[in-house]
């Protein structure tokens, strides 16, 4: 692949690569990190690719197994079964709670998320990849990534609701506090 | 499907409608459309969705993160110990001494299209070349995509044409050579010189080496040479 050619492919997707890597990640840093390691995989390695309809799809499962592969030992993914459960019949959430809060803070809510169910649902915000290819990339059935991302949405909802919450509470300033 | 089950889907139902093509969601949305509590709940958690997708998708990378990419991945390319400059120099010089010595009683009048075509070999190895990559571009791009294409019938461009689509000037056994890349299936290197600076009958000559496949022939006007990575088949395919 040619420089140009390596340069329309970063501006093309650097960003939703990057945002990806930031609600895994949790931090800027990483992220970035991680945003240059899923490119530098594709300078040494792409052009083993030869279905360009794929490199959208190569991108996102790169930097997800370079994610995967670069978490600390120790830091196990939380068992499944140990998680709790989905709604079965979830309330219609607060769209105001999105709307009215601060990108920052929204993306903060994204990485309370478990990580289970987190990867999933990042991808449908992105709404970059089709179902099937989030499912291939996290190798797992299409019902499964649905209901992973049941469940995680009920955490954003709960997580978004906190950050309200707490952005509710107005700390009382030193300065007018009487003192005796 | 009940209710429920319709909430289930439609809540994986993305704002901008791209997964209404699944069966299941067009199931799923037609229950929605019969019920209108469903319905209600579905533009509320639609709504929710959007402004959060909105959000998310107004977070940019830091500043400096695009030209960190690019530099950092220019700098990491490996380059194999056989595709460095010292050793790609001295095999260039064995292959040519060893060419000259056992072919020349031989092939004596096609020499010089024989060197273009060691020249180009060690030029699409170098890193003057990884650095340049200068693809193809207009008329010339078009021609060369074309999958109908056979270079064998001719290019019928003049060398202000070749250079107006994109090719990149260069000297190859001290003489000018133009370079143009393209991808068909593939990446090809494609070297054009002027016809009259290399003797030879103009023949198609394919020769394999290491991980590069040529062909070099002549017409009237030009002599070139093409080269791929991807074996003498790919190159068949174009040629």
């Amino acid at each position: 692949m040619g420089q140009d050619a390596f340069t329309q492919l970063v501006d093309a997707y650097y960003a939703p690569l990057y945002r990806f890597a930031l609600s895994l990640a949790r931090n800027s840093a990483d992220a970035c990190d991680l945003t240059q390691q899923t490119f530098y995989v594709w300078a040494t390695k792409g052009a083993s690719l030869r279905d360009g309809s794929k490199v959208k799809t190569w991108l996102f499962t790169t930097l997800y197994r370079e994610f995967l592969r670069g978490r600390r030992r120790g830091t196990q993914l939380t068992a499944l079964e140990d998680l709790p459960p989905g709604e079965d019949d979830p309330p219609a959430a607060e769209t105001d709670l999105a709307l009215n809060m601060d990108a920052q803070l929204v993306v903060e809510a994204l990485q309370d998320v478990d990580e289970a169910f987190r990867a999933p649902l990042t991808l449908f915000y992105l709404e970059d990849l089709p179902y099937q290819e989030i499912a291939d990339m996290l190798e797992v059935p299409i019902g499964t990534v649905m209901s992973r991302l049941s469940r995680g949405k009920a955490q954003l909802r709960a997580a978004l609701a906190k950050k309200e919450t707490a952005q509710k509470i107005i700390p009382f300033p030193l300065s007018q506090r009487k003192t005796s | 499907m009940n209710t429920i089950e319709a909430k289930f889907i439609l809540q994986a139902r993305r704002p901008d409608g791209q997964d209404d093509a699944y069966p299941r969601f067009a199931e799923a949305l037609e229950h929605a459309r019969r019920d209108p509590s469903l319905a209600a709940w579905l533009a509320r958690e639609q709504a929710f969705d959007a402004a959060v997708a909105a959000k998310l998708c107004s977070v940019q990378p830091p500043a400096g993160l695009r030209d960190a990419i690019l530099a950092g991945a220019k700098l990491s390319r490996p380059v194999p110990f056989w595709r460095r400059p010292q050793v790609l120099g001295l095999a260039a010089s064995v292959a040519l001494i060893v060419g000259v010595a056992t072919t020349w009683p031989v092939l004596r009048p096609s020499m010089d299209t024989e060197r273009l075509a060691l020249g180009v070999l060690a030029e699409v190895d170098s890193d003057a070349h990884h650095t340049a990559m200068p693809f193809a571009q207009g008329a010339l791009r078009a021609l060369l995509n074309e999958p109908t294409t056979r270079l064998a019938a001719g290019i019928p461009f003049d060398t202000e044409q070749f250079t107006k689509g994109g090719c990149r000037s260069l000297k190859i056994a001290g003489r000018d050579v133009l370079e143009v890349c393209f991808e068909r299936g593939g990446e090809f290197h494609l070297y054009i010189a002027k016809r009259k600076d290399f003797r030879g009958d103009g023949e198609p000559f394919f020769r394999e080496r290491g991980t590069l496949a040529s062909v070099a022939w002549a017409d009237a006007q030009h002599a070139y040479v093409l080269v791929t990575g991807d074996g003498t088949s790919a190159l068949r395919n174009v040629f």
